[in-house]
């Protein structure tokens, strides 16, 4: 209980803190934005049609030839048109993940550097607080400025990408880039914890976080993708198109990051141990 | 007086059985050619390894055997002058043992397969590395454990070198896998299959954590960090193992049936790790010897410093 009320207080201060100019939600989110308008000048997921499909020998569209070859035709048509889409839509959600990933890692990186005095965490590790406490309110307000970069960067690609997406999808997507963003604030938070004082930390921190979040990163874009083509959504383990196999992984994976993070937290922290 | 003299015969007793090793090692070789040259048969041995791996307590045997001669012989003991001594009788082993290696993949193993050609052969320097590369990323996970738990610097120093072998041979397994790919496939890479793509950032994160281990002054953080680092890049170890499996489209050529089902195609891989183990066992004390002669220098350059601050001080 008292652990609880440490972390809300410990949360509450984080966010007066964050309050006072918003500084790293809105670094993120003009980095977020600026991505986003970069990658909608270089990839156009429109560009891809079925024409460069017949290119590869794919037919553009069914031939009035006789009955069989026309079937046939109207087939690899459907095909065409069928790839073509998942392409477009796996393009996008690729986007939308590299963009939220790049965004996410310049607040990660501030959860221990921007303005962070190494006095006031001192101040923190000699208090009573457990670090596993101080390791999930890092965490959590971490994970709370990433959310509001996302919301708002998914509303901007919405927008710039030209994806018009029913209520509920939306809300979906948005839940697949919370629960697939908190394993990577979790292992970022102690990454970033431990580059908090070496040179250079702000590029191995990313190259180090990034590979680690490969799975993460497959798994949640494929379900993107799923979301914005449409596809049905059930929540067996194996249903058709987003089923309950991406979310169960996604929060395993979480589990293992949040566990795996506080625990090395620890070990990253005890430098300030007293022997 | 007592250790030496415990030690002088121990030595002794292991060169002994080392030259009988080696001669056995010559002896087949020699029976392989003069087979060969007198039957003009090119796979009686082949079948007579098949024979031996395809049963139970001939594979347990054989693999006793070789993960026997690593360990007990050729692993040095860090920090002991033993060390030391038996590198030139690894070194000799090493090349006895890949000459015989090669002689298996150029004699023994079938000249090619169903489905791929003799272009498969390249796998028989690929699985080894692959292996090893895992082999080495998981001591590294162990012994940054065991640093953890004991703080004994003896322990970074370890995963620190294992850290730089296991990228080499990730290297290398990377770079025989990419050839084979150009073969087969036309292409140096492949993005459709996944191993592949895992298998270039797992080498990424170990690449990283090479880089971190120099990024850092301050030995204790560097060493406490470090740990961290290689505990939390282990866990992309399963995902590396079991990407084809769980990525739909597998094209990795685990999937070929000669590749699985001929016996003397698994006995030769498996003997090929076990000669891989001893190459880069060989990189692994050479850099380990470099690495704890850096650590000696800069502990004295510390303690020098740390008594010149002393003097000027007071």
């Amino acid at each position: 209980m008292k652990a609880l009320s440490q972390f809300f207080t410990l949360v509450k201060w984080e966010w007066l803190r964050e309050s006072k100019g918003f500084d790293t939600v809105i670094s993120m989110v003009l980095f977020a934005a600026i991505t986003l308008l970069v990658l909608s000048f270089a990839i156009d997921p429109e560009l891809v049609s079925t024409k460069q499909l017949s290119f590869l020998g794919i037919p553009e569209t069914a031939s009035t030839a006789g009955d069989a070859a026309r079937s046939d035709d109207a087939e690899s048509a459907e095909l065409s048109a069928k790839i073509v889409s998942e392409i477009r839509y796996r393009l996008r959600a690729g986007i939308l993940w590299v963009v939220c990933l790049l965004a996410g890692a310049v607040g990660i990186e501030r959860a221990f550097r921007g303005g962070q005095d190494e006095k006031v965490l001192q101040g923190i590790l000699v208090s009573p607080i457990s670090r596993a406490t101080f390791y999930h309110a890092k965490l959590a307000s971490t994970f709370l400025f990433v959310l509001i970069m996302e919301v708002i960067a998914f509303g901007l690609f919405l927008l710039l990408f030209n994806v018009s997406l029913p209520l509920e999808r939306a809300l979906l997507a948005l839940l697949f880039l919370a629960v697939g963003s908190l394993g990577y604030v979790a292992v970022g938070t102690t990454l970033s914890a431990m580059m908090r004082s070496v040179q250079g930390g702000e590029v191995l921190l990313r190259i180090l976080l990034f590979p680690l979040m490969i799975p993460v990163f497959a798994v949640s874009v494929d379900a993107t993708a799923l979301l914005f083509a449409g596809e049905p959504v059930s929540w067996t383990p194996d249903g058709p198109g987003v089923n309950f196999r991406h979310l169960g992984l996604l929060i395993g994976a979480d589990l293992l990051y949040v566990f795996a993070g506080q625990i090395l937290f620890e070990v990253v922290m005890a430098e300030y141990d007293v022997n | 007086m007592a250790d030496l003299q415990s030690y002088d015969d121990e030595t002794r007793r292991l060169r002994r059985v080392l030259w009988i090793l080696a001669g056995l090692l010559i002896a087949f070789v020699g029976l392989r050619i003069g087979i060969s040259s007198v039957k003009n048969d090119t796979n009686i041995f082949g079948e007579w390894v098949g024979f031996i791996w395809s049963r139970t307590p001939g594979k347990a045997i054989l693999v006793a055997l070789g993960i026997w001669i690593i360990l007990r012989l050729l692993v040095f003991r860090p920090g002991t002058d033993r060390g030391r001594d038996n590198l030139p009788l690894q070194i000799g082993f090493t090349l006895v043992a890949l000459t015989g290696y090669h002689f298996f993949i150029s004699d023994v193993v079938p000249f090619q397969i169903s489905q791929i050609g003799s272009s498969y052969l390249i796998f028989f320097y690929h699985f080894p590395s692959a292996l090893n590369c895992l082999f080495f990323f998981t001591l590294l996970f162990f012994t940054s454990i065991a640093y953890l738990r004991t703080e004994d610097p003896l322990w970074d120093r370890v995963s620190r070198v294992a850290a730089q072998v296991g990228v080499v041979a990730c290297l290398a397994a990377l770079a025989t896998g990419s050839a084979w790919a150009k073969s087969a496939w036309g292409h140096w890479w492949v993005w459709e299959d996944p191993r592949l793509i895992t298998t270039a950032i797992m080498c990424l994160t170990y690449v990283g954590y090479v880089m971190l281990q120099s990024a850092i002054d301050d030995d204790y953080k560097r060493r406490r960090y470090c740990a961290v680092l290689g505990i939390i890049a282990f866990l992309n170890l399963p995902l590396v193992n079991k990407a084809p499996e769980w990525f739909g489209q597998v094209k990795h050529p685990v999937q070929f049936e000669d590749l699985k089902s001929d016996p003397t195609i698994q006995a030769t891989r498996w003997i090929g790790t076990l000669v891989f183990l001893s190459v880069y066992t060989l990189i692994f004390r050479w850099r380990f010897e470099r690495e704890s002669v850096h650590d000696r220098v800069s502990q004295t350059i510390d303690r020098v410093r740390r008594i010149e601050e002393g003097w000027s001080a007071s």
